[in-house]
């Protein structure tokens, strides 16, 4: 089972992702955990012990901490974690500024789910 | 441009005026000697004094002028004159200046000397020439030619061909102007003089310009050039390519201009002393062929330090041209907070000189209509005189009256028309020029509104793939809901995937108006001034939105209670403005401030604090210093400092997603500016937050 957490300030975010891999939750190869903000996050994170995600998927643009600071943060203190920034920022910046920061993939709102869950499952994997 | 064009011709005719020494060669008497000699060192000393420190000159040309009366020297009185003349100019006194310069004059007439008239009528001339008033700039020149011509004196010669030719290219009679350049060339090679023929081609080539013979002028500015090399005159080399430059600019060949401009400039560096003034010129020059070379970074270091310089020395002309090209510079870098800085002050500058430019355009043009009249005048003359030779051979009276009497009826209808026209002229273009500032104002604002919607593609792409992500993938969902639903055959399970589909459908619908009110939001902040301005009662739109508002609010939180307090103004008068905008301004502040006590409110009870804050809102109105002040007050929670930063900023918000595009505050902003007035606020944490409208009448 790969254990995800998805980071957005958009509420329906849940309920999108929910139904959409609905399947794979049933199943049990997905679980979720969503959190509204970049603070949240971060003590979803802190408060974990031991640390059974695998995978983090976040929006950049939230209020208070951005998802490149979130990104910045998880990266130092736990540099397991793979981390991919989905946003509605496609632009050249975002892009580099993302993997400059270590993130490991970078996908484009609308999301493609086929796509977004062949890399869940290849980032997952390795 | 032109300006700096004109300067550059005044340099040059005032360094040729300079560069001669008055010569003193008519000594009088053994015994005076030595006195009169000390009479012209103190003048010498003047002169060297003259540029760096007027007031010293001044004090030696009055030395040398009290000693030249104890010595009744009537040279050295003439010669005191004429220097205080100089010194006046330099010191910007230019009434002393033509005082000293008469005062010269009278003392020639005197002496009935004629090297001395010519000297002296030219100082005056150009004293008058100096402050635009061209008949009498004319007059004077034409008194020295006069003078010139009849003892066959070559003295001045060339310099009031040269000064008379420039007083009629300003007054746009180009033909005249030509007819004096091409005396003055023609003296040129009599004399050999290769000094005056590189400027007098340098002349005719800016006459040729504007009269867009462009070919013939880029011709002449290179003959004048190569005249000035071959003399090694670095003034007239500086000039011509500076000049040379600017035919090219106006040909829009900005590249060939460039190089001029560089030939300039790498002539002023070596210059000692360096003539900052020239220089900065040159760097304006410049940047502003850069610029349309949209080379911006190099334009901007050279325009940042003449300006710097420029606003130093004061000089006006110089600072507008500067400020003009920063603000152009900045709006072609995107940079549009410095652009608007910059237009600000240009703008501010502006209005300081345009006044004075305003009366120099009427003089100007009373001028003009008075140097015609002068031309009339002299012919009028001469017609006179043929009719009294007429008369001697004739002996017909009668008919040499009746003719008198149809040239008087003739000159009188013309010199009415002609004022008539001028009149009309004038006005005409002062309307023109005040609707060309009128539009290029109108055009900013809305640059500026389309410019902070253009630099906000990422945030318009984020506010709009939001929305559209959820409708995309809900729509999609919802159809793979009823192909389950079809295959389905547990009525437990069909119920459930209808309430699912339900649901998405309500999600889908959500988010397709988000973005709708998105692109609407936008719209209204990219559109137009539609509305047109009316007179308007502001009170009533307060009275009218407050309870728009409140409804507003109340539709959204049933529950929601407040108090509304209205002190508005019965004497405040109408307003010219553009009702709607103003409306939506009012209605978005409001909106706002209902907003901020509910939040309060609910965090208050969420946090389960015992409180009795109960929400509130006052609006009021009133006139202060010919200004209408409009303020919404609410008790809320206050505006922390870095957020009261970037309130106006577009796409700014603090409500949670989706609720709030951001953009509304910024548009009132636009708004309030658009019409002149200021939008400000002034809030205090857990206290209170107002916003103050300030309208001019």
């Amino acid at each position: 089972m790969i254990k995800i957490m998805i980071v957005d300030d958009e509420q329906d975010v849940e309920s999108l992702f929910m139904q959409r891999f609905r399947k794979d939750l049933k199943s049990n190869q997905f679980e979720f955990h969503f959190a509204f903000s970049a603070e949240s996050a971060t003590q979803y994170l802190s408060s974990l012990n031991p640390i059974d995600i695998v995978l983090i998927l976040s929006d950049i643009n939230m209020p208070g901490k951005s998802g490149l600071d979130l990104l910045k943060e998880v990266k130092s203190k736990f540099p397991q974690l793979k981390v991919m920034m989905v946003t509605a920022y496609g632009d050249q910046q975002n892009y580099d500024k993302a993997f400059s920061l270590g993130a490991d993939d970078f996908i484009t709102k609308p999301i493609d789910f086929e796509q977004l869950r062949e890399k869940i499952v290849s980032l997952g994997g390795t | 441009m032109i300006r700096i064009k004109i300067i550059f011709l005044l340099i040059l005719s005032f360094n040729v005026l300079f560069a001669s020494i008055n010569s003193d060669s008519n000594e009088k008497g053994a015994s005076l000697k030595q006195d009169t000699s000390h009479v012209n060192s103190l003048l010498e000393f003047a002169a060297s004094y003259r540029k760096n420190d007027a007031q010293k000159a001044l004090e030696y040309a009055n030395a040398a002028l009290k000693m030249a009366e104890k010595l009744d020297y009537k040279e050295g009185l003439i010669k005191a004159f004429i220097e205080k003349k100089k010194c006046y100019f330099w010191l910007n006194q230019f009434k002393e200046s033509i005082l000293a310069a008469e005062k010269a004059v009278a003392h020639a007439k005197n002496l009935k000397n004629s090297y001395w008239l010519i000297e002296s009528n030219f100082a005056l001339a150009n004293s008058y020439f100096t402050v635009s008033d061209y008949v009498n700039a004319l007059r004077f020149h034409l008194e020295a030619l006069k003078v010139a011509e009849n003892q066959k004196l070559n003295t001045r010669l060339l310099d009031i061909y040269n000064a008379i030719g420039i007083i009629y290219f300003r007054q746009n009679n180009f033909a005249k102007a030509e007819e004096y350049y091409l005396k003055e060339l023609n003296k040129c090679y009599e004399l050999k003089d290769s000094l005056y023929l590189a400027a007098v081609y340098d002349n005719i080539a800016i006459l040729d310009e504007n009269q867009k013979k462009y070919d013939s002028a880029i011709e002449k500015h290179k003959l004048g050039i190569t005249i000035s090399e071959n003399i090694k005159d670095t003034n007239g080399i500086i000039s011509g390519n500076n000049n040379l430059g600017l035919t090219y600019k106006k040909m829009a060949m900005f590249e060939m201009a460039l190089k001029h401009f560089d030939i300039t400039h790498q002539l002023l560096i070596k210059m000692k002393p360096v003539d900052s003034l020239w220089l900065s010129y040159t760097a304006l020059n410049r940047a502003n062929v850069y610029t349309k070379l949209k080379k911006l970074s190099y334009a901007e270091p050279l325009l940042i330090e003449a300006c710097a310089y420029l606003e130093r020395l004061k000089d006006n002309m110089g600072t507008t041209d500067a400020y003009q090209n920063l603000f152009e510079l900045y709006e072609a870098k995107g940079d549009f907070k410095k652009s608007l800085y910059y237009h600000k002050k240009y703008v501010a500058i502006k209005d300081s000189t345009f006044t004075i430019e305003k009366t120099k355009q009427i003089s100007e043009m009373q001028e003009k209509y008075n140097v015609e009249k002068k031309d009339f005048e002299i012919e009028s003359l001469n017609q006179q005189n043929k009719i009294k030779e007429a008369e001697i051979k004739k002996q017909t009276i009668l008919r040499n009256s009746l003719i008198g009497v149809a040239v008087l009826l003739l000159l009188l209808i013309g010199l009415i028309y002609n004022r008539f026209k001028l009149k009309t002229k004038s006005a005409d273009e002062l309307n023109r020029a005040h609707n060309d500032l009128k539009n290029t104002q109108q055009q900013l604002v809305q640059q500026e509104k389309l410019a902070s919607l253009g630099s906000l593609t990422a945030g318009i792409a984020h506010e709009i793939k939001n929305p559209l992500n959820f409708v995309t993938n809900f729509s999609q969902l919802s159809q793979e809901l009823i192909d389950e639903f079809n295959d389905s055959n547990d009525d437990e399970d069909k119920q459930d995937i209808l309430r699912h589909l339900k649901s998405n459908l309500e999600k889908i619908n959500h988010h397709g108006k988000r973005a709708n009110s998105i692109v609407m939001s936008m719209l209204q902040h990219a559109r137009g001034g539609e509305g047109e301005k009316q007179m308007t009662d502001i009170n009533q739109i307060c009275n009218e939105f407050t309870d728009l508002s409140y409804q507003g609010m109340r539709a959204k939180v049933p529950d929601f209670n407040c108090l509304i307090e209205k002190n508005l103004d019965s004497n405040l008068p109408q307003l010219n403005v553009i009702p709607q905008d103003i409306s939506r301004v009012i209605l978005n502040l409001l909106n706002n401030a209902f907003y901020a006590t509910n939040d309060k409110f609910i965090q208050l009870k969420n946090h389960h604090q015992e409180s009795n804050f109960s929400p509130k809102i006052t609006i009021s109105t009133l006139l202060i210093n010919a200004h209408v002040h409009i303020k919404i007050r609410d008790n809320g929670a206050g505006i922390p400092a870095n957020v009261k930063q970037k309130i106006f900023e577009p796409f700014f918000t603090t409500k949670p997603s989706g609720e709030g595009t951001g953009l509304g505050l910024s548009i009132c902003n636009d708004i309030i500016k658009a019409h002149g007035g200021t939008l400000k606020v002034d809030t205090e944490m857990n206290n209170f937050t107002e916003f103050i409208i300030i309208l001019p009448l």
